[in-house]
Order: structure tokens, then sequence, then C-alpha cells
């Protein structure tokens, strides 16, 4: 009995889930998610507070609620942005080869020498922190990654007969790109959307947690982890709960880059790993 | 062969050169000035244009790039702005911490990893390889700087058994020092053993398809004999590809991990230095760790190029 | 008694000796690990928590209580126009490499300090000297341009340490004094070892002693109190930890006040702050007894003016600006400003600024006042918001002593430009007559709150913790130091 449908429709439920209560944050949460009230520091879960208070008197579940709201945004535009550019800079390499395939590679290479965290830490410190800054060191890293991924798989297809018989009938190298090979690559784009995805939640969570992301008072979990730090002895659901919806939502996009992987990108071109 | 290694090469110290140049400018960019920083709140023109003389801040840039690259080849990498010693020397002291760490983690990594890729496929599609492949999905989805947070919150502030935090020095014994390290290593090696542990099973259930494992099993070995004799060690290639690229996950990882556990380690010397505008250390980091990972690279290119008998027999 | 018992005796009693003088080291746990060890070459207070009065002294030392008092100096006396200082030198005292202290080390050290090349982070207090006279080795007399009221105090910083011109270049990694404790090594990342020196020219030090630990995380430092491998921590980094502690009967809590007043600056330059009905405003706006809880765990002392509320002269003007939306949008109101403003809220690394940040923003934003926080690294703040006056609000806590004088700069970022204010500090910093100068800085408290030059908050607390038996442990902090040259342990 095969495993594809299981990973692929538990990765999907999750995300669902995310994405379902990140929208309806924007219309109701428990709690205001930024109210400070000083008389209810630190309470644990009960039936007002789900999961309890912070060292301001925050609603948590709100925080969350809010917060992963903000993570899924800033980690989707970085990986939709990069991955559009990425894919037509490696589309860009793999249909005209010659200057243009030297100079993109060699800018990918430049940007994966840089390890993907500090890269995000002197941007940051280069424009200052915030929710922009993340965004523009995951679209940098995604959009490498990509072009490398888009070249290796574009130049792959433009050996193929049919697109090589589109092109020999007259039709122009961008046409074809577009119209032929671009997509047979969507399969391939989804897998590594997905898997990215994941990894970029990862990165802004932590660069979130260093606090060079989202400033107060706006609801971020690296930033909440960050805070129950020191709150650890007396209140250690803060260190938990924002850490458990993270690894819930990373994970559901894991399960999906896989399940989606399985499914239609059987012979494996997009590599199995999330590099980060 | 010669070629490849010499095309591969120039390659090298062009992506180099251009990733100086690149940090340079682009660090010479961050707000602040390492000059004032050292006076604070009481600096005035003349202590100010003293402290620029001292850091060799009043040439300019451009001289100050050569200054440098002209230095690396014989070792001098220039003053720290920030703690008036040679950067080489800082960087040593760093990677003290952080070279064992990463050892100890990669230790830790292929303890947990190894044992349960082969686990899992010995028992392919029955419930241990569920099992486990599940718990490498976790893993794969848990931050590092979490774990570090939970295993403080645990062993630590709960039962004790180590200190929160800090690193004593290599003169303080070897155990000492270990023990500062587990939490730190185990935090880092979590999610890589989860990497390697899906690699590695990818890896070994590819090989065991292959026409020669079946001949194997045919000829009446068990299968842990098929295992160990013929499919791990075609899969170790890709295996140990894998391992080199991660260093570079490895560096980054450090960066909050250090922070986390406040180790005197390079990930946190970077952090601290772009953070205190000692932008000196900051470029020199940043150029050894783009060079380690580029030379991890060529060097797993020409290996992988050099046993691959297809390359050989051309 | 035989001969076996009167050993078995004898070893008994040297025992019970060495148990009663057991303890005699010392370890603290400093949040910061120092750039380097030279005070006078670098601002940073984390290399004065380590060094001042414990390895570097100067002609003076400051107290306790916030007093200079004879150090290398053995006595002065100042001419009645307040421009000469005559010091008489301590004889036969020697650096800890055995180099002697003399007036040519004096003359090296206030030279260095004020020379072209000096890079010393309060050259401003060397400014006024104009002739540095050396009769004979143990005399010393400084002439200055003019009268200056706190010279003997400034003689006092970490700034003003003597050092010797054999070993200044090196005191960054190797610091050479003239202090009861020497250097002994320094393992990067980790601590500084001192050890009592012997040679000494005072009373020794009762502790053979002194490690100074680096932690930063609250967590590491209390697991580091309660499993002993650390003494005492003078600041606790999270106020909130400390009720475990004051119920422990092993550990003693002494709680004091610093000489920082921490401020919420605002910034006279950028309308509509230039406004003093805006800034009463907004005085009335923010609740610091909530900021002081929330920010410091209730532990600081409110202040309605710009000055310690330890220091006698302190007048409590804190109702001028007490908690009062109503008042606050009503005064808004009357500038003209009744749909409120925008403006950046810019903090520093500081865990209490960070805090009293989101507690002073939520409360603004309740008088219709919409601050956005950004947070800046120190190098920032020093470049864009100290010195390129490029902010609107920031918190931060100034912990020179008498710095209220800083007000009436016209560089200082605050860009506080009122003429009387102006004149009565000058005249402050003019006089020698304790009487004039009290009167004035009442004066001056006065005008700060009158004219609600900044949001002032609270004294910023000092929370040690210790193990019990330690005494000599400062219950205050007025200077940046950890002075534990008469610290020991009791029996």
């Amino acid at each position: 009995m095969s495993r594809r449908h299981p990973t692929l429709l538990l990765g999907a439920a999750l995300i669902a889930l995310a994405v379902a209560l990140a929208l309806l944050s924007l219309l109701w949460t428990p709690h205001a998610p930024m109210r400070i009230a000083m008389a209810r520091r630190w309470l644990a879960p009960d039936l007002v507070h789900f999961l309890g208070t912070d060292h301001f008197g925050r609603d948590v579940a709100s925080m969350i609620m809010a917060g992963l709201r903000n993570s899924l945004a800033i980690a989707a535009s970085g990986v939709a942005i990069g991955g559009a550019l990425g894919t037509v800079a490696g589309l860009a390499a793999a249909t005209w080869r010659g200057p243009v395939d030297e100079g993109a590679m060699r800018l990918v290479d430049f940007i994966f020498a840089f390890p993907a965290v500090l890269a995000a830490v002197v941007v940051t410190a280069l424009i200052g922190p915030g929710p922009f800054a993340v965004t523009l060191a995951i679209a940098i890293a995604n959009a490498a990654m990509f072009a490398r991924l888009v070249r290796a798989a574009a130049g792959q297809l433009w050996n193929r007969p049919f697109v090589r018989a589109a092109y020999a009938l007259g039709g122009t190298r961008l046409r074809v790109a577009i119209v032929h090979v671009l997509p047979s690559l969507l399969g391939l784009l989804c897998v590594q959307a997905a898997s990215q995805f994941a990894v970029a939640l990862l990165v802004e969570a932590g660069l979130s947690y260093l606090g060079l992301g989202l400033q107060p008072p706006a609801p971020s979990l690296g930033r909440m982890l960050n805070d129950s730090q020191t709150h650890m002895a007396r209140a250690p659901w803060l260190a938990v709960f924002p850490g458990l919806t993270l690894v819930l939502v990373v994970l559901g996009a894991g399960l999906l880059g896989d399940g989606l992987r399985d499914r239609l990108d059987p012979r494996g071109i997009a590599p199995r790993m999330p590099s980060s | 062969m010669a070629g490849l290694i010499a095309r591969k090469l120039i390659a090298l110290f062009a992506t180099l050169l251009a990733v100086a140049i690149g940090s340079f400018v682009l660090l010479d960019l961050i707000p602040g000035d390492p000059a004032i920083n050292m006076l604070g709140t009481e600096a005035r023109p003349d202590t100010i244009a003293a402290a620029r003389r001292l850091l060799g801040l009043d040439l300019p840039p451009f001289e100050r790039l050569g200054v440098w690259l002209a230095g690396i080849p014989t070792g001098d990498l220039g003053v720290s702005y920030r703690y008036r010693v040679p950067v080489g020397e800082l960087i040593v002291q760093a990677l003290a911490v952080t070279a064992p760490l990463g050892l100890y983690a990669a230790a830790i990594t292929t303890a947990i990893g190894g044992p349960l890729a082969l686990l899992a496929v010995l028992h392919h599609r029955r419930w241990p390889d569920v099992l486990i492949s599940s718990t490498a999905q976790l893993g794969l989805a848990t931050p590092n700087f979490w774990v570090a947070i939970l295993l403080v919150l645990v062993f630590s502030v709960r039962l004790g058994w180590v200190e929160a935090g800090g690193f004593p020095g290599w003169a303080a014994g070897i155990g000492p020092c270990l023990r500062a390290l587990t939490l730190p290593a185990i935090a880092l090696a979590l999610p890589q053993a989860a990497i390697l542990l899906r690699l590695l099973r990818a890896a070994l259930l590819e090989t065991a398809r292959e026409d020669y494992v079946r001949t194997a099993r045919a000829k009446g070995l068990t299968p842990a004999r098929v295992l160990l004799r013929h499919v791990l060690r075609n899969a170790m290639v890709p295996a140990a590809t894998m391992l080199g690229l991660q260093f570079a996950v490895l560096l980054a990882g450090s960066i909050i991990v250090e922070n986390v556990f406040v180790l005197p380690g390079l990930g946190r010397l970077v952090f601290q230095a772009i953070q205190q505008n000692d932008l000196i250390v900051v470029r020199n980091v940043v150029l050894a760790i783009a060079a380690m990972v580029l030379v991890i690279n060529v060097v797993t290119d020409v290996a992988c190029a050099a046993l691959d008998p297809r390359t050989r027999a051309r | 008694m035989s001969k076996l018992n009167a050993i078995a005796f004898a070893a008994l009693l040297a025992l019970a000796a060495a148990q009663v003088d057991a303890k005699d080291t010392l370890v603290v746990a400093n949040p910061v690990e120092p750039p380097h060890l030279d005070p006078t070459t670098h601002v940073a207070g984390s290399i004065r928590e380590v060094v001042y009065a414990n390895v570097f002294e100067g002609l003076a030392l400051i107290d306790r209580d916030g007093k200079p008092y004879p150090a290398l100096a053995e006595s002065w006396s100042v001419s009645a126009d307040g421009r000469s200082f005559a010091f008489k030198l301590r004889p036969n005292v020697r650096f800890h490499d055995g180099a002697a202290f003399d007036a040519s080390v004096v003359r090296f050290t206030l030279d260095r300090a004020r020379g072209p090349n000096s890079i010393n982070a309060n050259k401003r207090i060397f400014e006024p000297i104009e002739a540095i006279e050396t009769p004979d080795p143990l005399s010393v007399t400084i002439k200055l341009a003019r009268p200056v009221g706190s010279f003997l105090y400034d003689l006092g910083s970490a700034d003003a340490a003597m050092v010797h011109p054999a070993s200044a270049e090196e005191n960054k990694t190797k610091p050479i004094g003239t202090g009861p404790f020497a250097f002994r090594q320094w393992v990067k990342g980790d601590r500084v070892d001192l050890v009592r020196n012997a040679s000494y020219w005072g009373e020794a030090a009762k502790l053979a002693s002194v490690t100074f630990r680096f932690m930063s995380d609250p967590q590491a430092q209390v697991a580091a109190l309660k499993t002993g491998a650390v003494d005492v921590v003078p600041n606790l980094g999270a106020a909130e930890l400390l009720a475990d502690f004051r119920a422990d009967r092993n550990f003693e809590v002494v709680v004091g006040l610093t000489e920082g007043e921490v401020i919420l600056a605002m910034n006279h330059r950028r309308a509509p702050l230039s406004d003093v009905r805006v800034r009463r405003a907004i005085g009335h706006a923010i609740d610091r007894n909530a900021i002081n809880e929330g920010a410091v765990a209730g532990l600081g002392k409110p202040i309605g003016t710009h000055f310690p509320p330890n220091n006698p002269d302190y007048l409590d003007l804190t109702a001028q600006s007490a908690y009062d939306v109503a008042k606050a949008k009503a005064l808004l109101r009357e500038a003209g400003l009744a749909n409120g403003f925008e403006a950046r809220l810019i903090l520093p690394p500081f865990p209490y600024a960070r805090r009293a940040g989101e507690l002073i923003q939520a409360m603004l934003a309740e008088a219709g006042i919409r601050v956005n926080i950004l947070v800046y690294q120190g190098p920032q703040w020093l470049s864009d918001v100290f010195r390129g006056f490029d902010y609107e609000f920031t918190i931060i806590a100034h912990t020179e002593p008498f710095d209220f004088g800083n007000y009436a700069r016209p560089d200082w970022y605050i860009g506080y430009g009122d003429a009387g204010f102006r004149d009565t500090i000058a005249r402050w910093q003019a006089s020698n007559d304790p009487a004039e100068r009290s009167t004035l800085a009442k004066a001056a408290q006065r005008k700060l709150a009158d004219d609600a030059v900044v949001g002032f908050l609270f004294q910023l607390p000092q929370a040690a913790v210790m193990r019990r038996g330690l005494v000599g442990w400062w219950p205050n902090r007025p200077v940046q130091a950890n002075d534990v040259t008469k610290a020991s342990w009791r029996d």
C-alpha cells in the first residue's frame, strides 16, 4: 500500500489549518493580542486564557494566532518573490546559455557562499530589522536556489524531442521557453516551493528570535520564544506553545512538499532535502 | 582531470575575490562608527580623529581594501576595532569552540541518523520504518533554537545537571568543556540527524533496488549482510557529499545556538561583531566561511568526478 | 599527653583553623565581557566593572556614597580661586610590575589623557588643565584655566586612573595598576582572575583572589548562584527571579539604586515636541509606576526630574507629571493636536529600555500618540540618535553623576535651549560653595520639571544577590564599578 496519500493529506491539512487560523486572526482572536494587562501577568493556561499570558499580561493564544499570520505572510512572500525571480533567471540561463548563463550562475555561486542566517543578519544590519529585511533575505536565498534548480531542469527539458521540435518548427527561444518548457517545470516548482516554504518559516523564526524580525508590539513567534527564556522557571508554557505551533506548521509544509514530490516528481529532479 | 581541477580553482579564487570586495563594500554601509563606539557619548572631534587614526579608518576605502587583501596571504587580517587584538587570534580562539562543537554535533548526528536509517531500511514499509520516517519529519520541522531552549529548561533549570550556558575554556580540562558543549551539540545535531536519516535511507533504498543487490540476495545472503557489505558502501558517496555540504548549515545554526548557550564561538563572534560595528572581524569571518564552503564544494566535486568510473574512463 | 595524641590534637586544631579561614575567594558574575581592560582608552562600563579600584587607582577614588577620597594622593589642597590643586603623593607606591609611582607618572598619565592622540572617553575632564608642576617626586600641582567645582571628583573617575609609561600600552590585555588586586589571567569568553597584591601600599585586601565571570543570561546567573559556581550577581538580569532568593536563607538580596536616571527622551528639534504643552501632555500620558513595575519589577525609584533620589538635594516633583490621561488629551487639544500625531520610538539594546518601550507605546496610544518602535544596536544609537539627532523619542538611562548639567549643552541630543537654565548650570559648575551648589541644583531640578524637558521615569535599580556572609558589598552603585577592595566573608 503506497504512502503517498497520507503524507500529502496530512501536510495539506496542517497547512490549511494554519492558514485558517491566520486568516481568522484578522477578524477575531480570543483577546486583543497586543493588549497589555499588568495585573494578569504569567497566568497559567485556564478557561479565559487558553494558553496563558506572558510577562505583560498579553494572551498567548491570540499572540500565536497573530504571530502565525505574520510568519506565514513573510515566508510566503519571500519564497514567492525569490522563486519567481529565480525561475526567470534559471529559465533564461538555460534558454540563452552563453554569457547569460555564466553571469547568472556566478551570481548564484556568490550567494551560496554565504550561510543564509549570516547573510540575513548582515541584510538586517544594513537596512534595519523588520519584516522587509527578513523577506528580502529569504527572497535572495530562494532566488539563488530556484535559479540553480530551474537551470538544471530546464536544461534537461531543452534536450527533449518535443521542445527541440517546437524550436525547429520556427518558434523563438523566448516563445518556446514560455509555452513549452515552463509548463513542464510547474510540478517541480510546486514541490520546491513547498519545501522552501518550510525552510523559510524556520529562517523567519530564527531571525525573529535574534531580534531582527518584526519589532514590538507586532506579535512574532520567534520573538515570543526569545522573551520566554527569561521567564522559563516561572512560566514554562511561554516557551512550549509558540514552539509547538511552529513545529506543526513547518511539519505541515514539509509533508506537503514530500507528498507533492511523490505525486508530481517521482523521478526526483528536485533535491530530496531542503538545504537551508 | 587536471583541466577540471584548474578550472575549479580559478572559479574558486574569482568567487572569493568577489566575496571579499562585496562584503567590504556592503559592511561599510552598516550604520554606526567604530571610532565613536569606543568613545561613547563624550566623543569629541579631536578624540574621534585620534581614534580613527588608531583604527586605520582615516585611509580612503580603496586603500583600506588593498591593505586588507594584501595582508591575507601572510595571515595578517588586521586588528579588531573593538578588542584591539589581531583578528586572526580572535578567529582561532573562536574556532577552538566552534570546531569541537561541530565535530561533537556531527558525531551525535551520525550516531543517531546512521543506525536509525539502517534500521528503517531493514524494516522498509513496516511499522519501524514508518515510525522512524515520521520522527525524521518532526526533527526536520523543529527549530534548533527551540530545541536549545527546551533542553535548557529540562536539564539546567529543572534538573540542574548542567550549567545553562558558558564555556570554561580548554585549560579547565576536557571534562568540563565537553559538559558545556553537550546540550548545544544535541540542539545542533537533532535537525541534522533527521536530514541525514532521510538522505541515507533514500540512498540506501535506491541502491538496494539495483541489480547487483538482487543478485546478492538471490545468492542467499541475509538482508543485513547485503546491506552492510554492498549497499552501505555505495551509498556512502552521496552521504559523504551531504555531510560536507551541511558544514555551511552547521555554521549558520551555530550563530543561533551559540547565542542561546552563550558560547564564545565563531557564530557568536560574528553576530556580536555585526552588532558592535567591528566590521573588520565580520568581513574576515565572512571570507573565511565562504572560503571553507567553496573549498569543500570544490573538493567534493573533484572527488566525485575522480571516483565516478564514468569520468575516469574519459 | 602522649605524642600521638598531641599530633592528633594539633592536626585537629589546624583543620579547624583551616575551616574558619576557608572562604577567601570571591566569584562575581558580570553581565557583559569587556572589550579589553584599559579604562583610559574605552568608554565601556564593563571594563570599569572589573578593574576600577581593584586593579587601577587614581589620585582619588569614589567611595560607596559617591564622594571622592584620597587614594594615590595622600592629601590635597585647593586654592581660594579654585584654580590650583596641590597634591601630596603617597610614598613607596609600586605598580604590580614593580615600577615606582611618583610625580612623573602623574604627569605622564594626565598628558597622555589630554594629548592630541588621546582616545580617552572622558577627555573633557582634562580640558581645563593649563599646567602640571612637579616640584619634587611626591608633589604635583595642577593649574586650571578656570575653576571647576567637580575636578576632584573627576580625578577619581576610571578615566583618570594612574598608568605607568612602561606598561600603559599593554594595559588592554595585561592591566598593570597600583591597586590591592593584581591581574592574573583572562580566559576569553569566560572570566578574568585577579589575585591579592602582596605589596599593596595600603591595607591589604581581605580576599586572596577575585574572579569576574561573564554571564549575560539571567537563567545562567540564577543557576550559577544556586550551584555555588558564583558568589554574587551584582545586578540580576531579571528582577522577577528575586523572589526565590529572598525566601532562601542561604542568600541575601540587596536592592539599591544606581546613578542612572531612566528617561523618555524627546527631541526638541522635532515638531511638535518643541511645544512644552505637548511635552507636558506626554508626561501625564505615561504611568511611571506601571513602567517601573513592568521594566524593573518595581525595584526602581520613580523620579519627577533629572536627579538621583538618594542625593540630599533631591526634590520629589513626580506629582507635577502625575498619570492623568484626560489631562494629557486636554493639553494635546490645546496645542492643536486633537488627533494626536505619529512618531518613532527608538530603543537601545537594554532590557529595561525594551520593556519600558513596549509599555510606553501602549500608554501613548491611549492619548492618541502613535509611536513605531525601532530597535537600534549601540553603535547606531550613538551615531544616529545621540549624534545625528535623528529621532523623536528614545529611552535611555544617563548614568554619569551630576549629569543634569548636560541639558544645558547646545550640542546635547535633547535640544533644550533655555538660556536661564544654561546660566544656572554655568554658575553651579563654577561654584565651590556647597550651599550655593545645593540651591542651584534645586533650581535646576524645578526648571527641568516645569518645562517637561523629557519624560522622567525612574532611577535604575540594582538588585544584587549574594551568598550569605559576604561583607562589604556596596548596596548602591554611585559609579560603574565593583569595588571589592574591602569585601570579605564573615566567619
